[in-house]
């Protein structure tokens, strides 16, 4: 697209030692649809599976060269040697184009971006919570916790059995695996913060910390749990963005900054965050 | 043929008829990453104020068909903090470096041009009263002629820097507005700022906005854009930086023709990091093809229908 500088390039004409350019052109290589809406995607992608860590995501372009779109922030689901994976709910243009590209498509993204989950948090035992298409990062979080050797109890909730996805990836990583869905078609019927709250009630167990993921207001409960049983808490939070880099100040969450509070990028100093230092609402 | 891309305005020597459109390149650091930022004639720095500034709440962006609204709200560290943390980055890029400023009465403009005047390494001073998305953030001066000329006589005598009015679409005389800056003084003007929207989410029934409403950039506003600097640049003797929905060189080359001196790539920057060297090597390559030996002889040569 652009003469004279190399796309992917890891080292380029740039005055900065640590220059990493981030922008890529990936082969997308397996597309699966996982439930009605949700699309799993697998890229090959070395430079970017080399640097990604669980919780940041990719900044994807989407709609081809001619037309302008915004790009699509998409979490890193998982890391598979080379391979990145994607999860993509079909919500818009955007995220139906992505979904329907053909194997064997290039596509252009730039990552790994954000801060990602800290999984030194972890101790010997953690929660992970995941609600809906939230659950997306939290593939790779559990596998990275394993790679540690303090696996992590993954509890998740949906609307309906049939929402739920990739179950037994996530059993392959996680120490144990508990679900709850709104109508009781699997496992607790019930929201996901309730099956939370037992298990931290349940005293055999030590919890060290809580990673979460889904929507705001699940969030905004985890970590009220969370801050009730004094366990540190991490979530990662949703939120439009533009240039995913850091530059626009269009993804903002209202934070606690050196005891005053303020508005920071969720792109850069997120998507995850200590709930410790986030404010919730406006 | 090596074309000549280099272009002097209000005494800014550029390389490059290339800056980059306040508050869609932060301070340069972000894109530095993707491209060499010495290629680019200018960098613009996002607006700075006196005090710093919190922005508004979010959501403070909606996508909308090939563009995107905004309502940020100036949010910045204030003068102080970019003076010590940005300034010495943006200096060491070796490129011109332009400062927008903005404030809610005169005297802002002043202290803050002031207060500019004293560091090294600042090219220009744009100021910002164009800004919609908030109630004082400097467009209060730039829907009126006569508080237009007001802000820009009285910065003027307080620094020896350039100064470059920059404009607001929302007005029904646009250049009205550019006559009275460049009559107090103004050595350059810029345009245009976003142009004022509201997406609504059907849904919900509720803006897409926190603030209700805020500012359209993107290709959606291009030939909006390309026609008042046309029509400016007929009533203003001064050069014309242009902008608005640029995104590759013969875009650029559209405002040129339309009688812009330089233009500045926005939104673009958001979608293609790379954006901004991508336009300087469109315009080189329509200059090869065109057989244009210097960019400033494309300046408004535009033929007659």
């Amino acid at each position: 697209m652009l003469a004279g500088l190399p796309r992917g390039a890891t080292k380029g004409p740039c005055w900065e030692p640590e220059f990493v350019n981030r922008l890529h052109q990936v082969e997308l290589i397996e597309s699966t649809a996982v439930t009605a809406d949700v699309t799993r995607l697998v890229f090959s992608a070395p430079e970017v599976a080399k640097l990604a860590r669980p919780g940041q995501f990719l900044h994807v372009k989407v709609g081809g060269e001619d037309a302008f779109y915004l790009r699509r922030p998409i979490s890193i689901h998982d890391v598979i040697e080379d391979r990145m994976v994607l999860l993509v709910r079909r919500v818009g243009y955007g995220t139906n184009w992505l979904a329907d590209r053909p194997v064997g498509s290039a596509i252009d993204l730039i990552g790994p971006l954000g801060t990602g989950f800290d999984s030194t948090l972890a101790g010997a035992q953690s929660l992970v919570v995941g609600g809906g298409i939230g659950c997306g990062p939290l593939l790779y979080l559990l596998r990275s916790l394993k790679v540690r050797e303090t696996p992590g109890t993954y509890i998740v909730g949906g609307r309906h059995a049939a929402d739920l996805f990739s179950i037994e990836d996530f059993s392959s990583v996680a120490k144990d695996v508990l679900i709850a869905t709104d109508d009781g078609s699997q496992g607790h019927k019930g929201l996901v913060t309730e099956l939370l709250a037992s298990e931290l009630n349940d005293t055999s167990r030590k919890y060290e910390a809580i990673f979460a993921c889904g929507p705001e207001p699940m969030l905004k409960a985890v970590s009220a749990i969370a801050a009730e049983h004094g366990i540190p808490c991490e979530v990662s939070v949703e939120a439009l963005m533009a240039c995913g880099i850091g530059v626009c100040l269009s993804c903002v969450h209202k934070a606690q900054v050196d005891g005053s509070t303020e508005y920071v990028r969720v792109c850069k100093e997120g998507p995850v965050f200590n709930t410790r230092s986030l404010v919730w609402g406006n | 043929m090596s074309v000549d891309l280099s272009i002097e305005i209000a005494g800014i020597k550029m390389s490059a008829p290339v800056t980059t459109a306040s508050g869609t390149f932060a301070s340069g650091r972000e894109y530095g990453d993707f491209i060499d930022l010495s290629e680019l004639g200018a960098i613009t720095a996002k607006t700075i104020t006196f005090e710093p500034r919190e922005g508004n709440p979010p959501p403070r962006m909606s996508e909308t068909p090939s563009g995107m609204l905004n309502s940020i709200g100036l949010q910045n560290p204030g003068v102080d903090e970019f003076v010590e943390k940005d300034l010495p980055f943006l200096r060491d890029t070796g490129v011109p470096i332009i400062l927008s400023i903005a404030g809610t009465r005169v005297e802002e403009y002043a202290i803050l041009a002031s207060r500019l005047s004293r560091e090294e390494g600042i090219a220009a001073l744009e100021l910002n009263i164009s800004c919609p998305n908030v109630k004082e953030g400097g467009v209060q001066f730039g829907v009126s002629s006569h508080l237009t000329a007001e802000l820009v006589e009285e910065v003027r005598s307080l620094t020896d820097l350039p100064l470059i009015a920059k404009l607001t679409p929302n007005v029904s005389s646009i250049t009205d507005i550019a006559v009275a800056a460049v009559g107090a003084g103004a050595d350059a003007i810029s345009l245009i700022n976003t142009v004022s929207g509201m997406a609504i989410d059907i849904e919900r029934r509720i803006p897409r906005l926190a603030v209700g409403s805020g500012g359209l950039s993107g290709p959606a506003i291009r030939p909006i854009a390309v026609k008042m600097v046309h029509d400016v640049s007929k009533a203003v003797e001064v050069p014309i930086i242009g902008m608005g929905g640029i995104r590759t060189g013969e875009d650029a080359i559209e405002f040129i023709l339309a009688g812009a001196s330089a233009v500045a790539v926005g939104t673009s920057n958001f979608s293609d990091p790379m954006a901004t060297a991508g336009v300087v090597e469109g315009i080189r390559q329509y200059c090869d093809r065109h057989n244009v030996s210097k960019i400033t002889d494309l300046i408004g040569d535009l033929n007659p229908r």
